[in-house]
């Protein structure tokens, strides 16, 4: 557990001066402080804008950062060669991949922590601030934790550019799984195709479920039996990902 | 320049203004569906199926392990 706990530490550190993650947090910051400018507006309206746009920015934010940094941290291991002397120390690789997972998951939540942070300010500037901010937050970082599992699990396969397309696919793919993929999915005829693109389908993951910005902005009250769940499934389906990333990673050529 | 902004971004957000709390329709979110309802549940039982026969199988060939070096 130490050993995870260090690794963590050094990719958090090496992750936090890579120049994407200072651009999108930066950019992001400045869309979120930007929203000020919408005085314009009633402030009921105003209120319901910033929380829309801010909540979008910021889930937008997180699948990115996620994408791009988990897409480097073990080829960039591989091909820098400083896995090596990692791994002949007393660390498995399995300890060694999951510091770097959580390493860079860590980064993104210091990142996605100050949006945020700037985010209830202003909420709290208009006297809006209400606990539905940490549910929506609190599964946007689920979410991200299992693009950073999804894109870990595909670099292990392929190089960083590759895999960082594919988990880019899969994140929109996945926000808009049920809304757009369904019926596109519905209305293939051919029935090998339909059978694959149903596979794919279900492969996916439901990422929609994550996204409370509807509660946010309208202040509607969730079923918890439904927050449980999701939470569930989101925690299960990142140590799916990482499991298999695991078993390809163990058994990978060095 | 900035009430193009403010247009911009009116624009993107304009989901937000539509949405009134009295649309029967816009209220229908995902929490609501059953689609999304019986999606995720389907995934979760699938993930929840494979993980506990991982962790079986490597529970057994934990206990190979011990019961060779034993």
């Amino acid at each position: 557990m130490s050993h995870i706990l260090i690794l963590a530490r050094l990719t958090m550190l090496e992750n936090a001066r890579k120049q994407v993650f200072h651009v999108v947090t930066l950019l992001t910051l400045t869309v979120v402080c930007a929203s000020v400018l919408l005085s314009f507006f009633t402030l009921g309206v105003q209120v319901k804008i910033l929380k829309d746009l801010c909540m979008t920015s910021i889930l937008f934010c997180g699948g990115v950062l996620a994408v791009a940094l988990a897409s480097t941290a073990i080829p960039g291991e591989v091909e820098s060669r400083t896995c090596y002397p990692t791994l002949a120390r007393p660390v498995t690789r399995c300890q060694l991949m999951l510091g770097k997972y959580f390493g860079t998951l860590f980064t993104v939540y210091i990142g996605l922590a100050v949006i945020g942070l700037a985010f209830a300010a202003l909420l709290v500037g208009r006297h809006a601030l209400d606990g539905l901010l940490i549910l929506a937050l609190g599964y946007a970082l689920i979410e991200v934790a299992i693009i950073a599992a999804i894109t870990m699990c595909v670099s292990t396969f392929t190089t960083p550019a590759v895999a960082a397309m594919v988990s880019f696919l899969v994140f929109i793919a996945g926000s808009t799984k049920i809304a757009y993929f369904r019926p596109l999915v519905e209305n293939v005829d051919n029935p090998v195709a339909k059978v694959m693109a149903k596979g794919v389908y279900h492969l996916l993951p439901n990422l929609e479920s994550f996204n409370f910005k509807d509660a946010l902005v309208h202040r509607l009250h969730v079923p918890e039996s439904y927050l449980v769940q999701v939470a569930v499934y989101g925690v299960l389906y990142a140590a799916l990902a990482l499991t298999v990333a695991k078993c390809a990673f163990s058994r990978k050529e060095l | 320049m900035r009430r193009i902004l403010a247009v911009l971004l009116a624009v993107l957000a304009s989901p937000a203004i539509a949405h009134g709390d009295h649309c029967e329709e816009c209220l229908e979110h995902h929490w609501m569906k059953p689609e999304y309802l019986s999606e995720t549940r389907l995934q979760l039982i699938f993930i929840a199926g494979i993980m506990s026969i991982y962790i079986v199988y490597q529970l057994i060939l934990w206990f190979k392990r011990t019961r060779r070096c034993g």
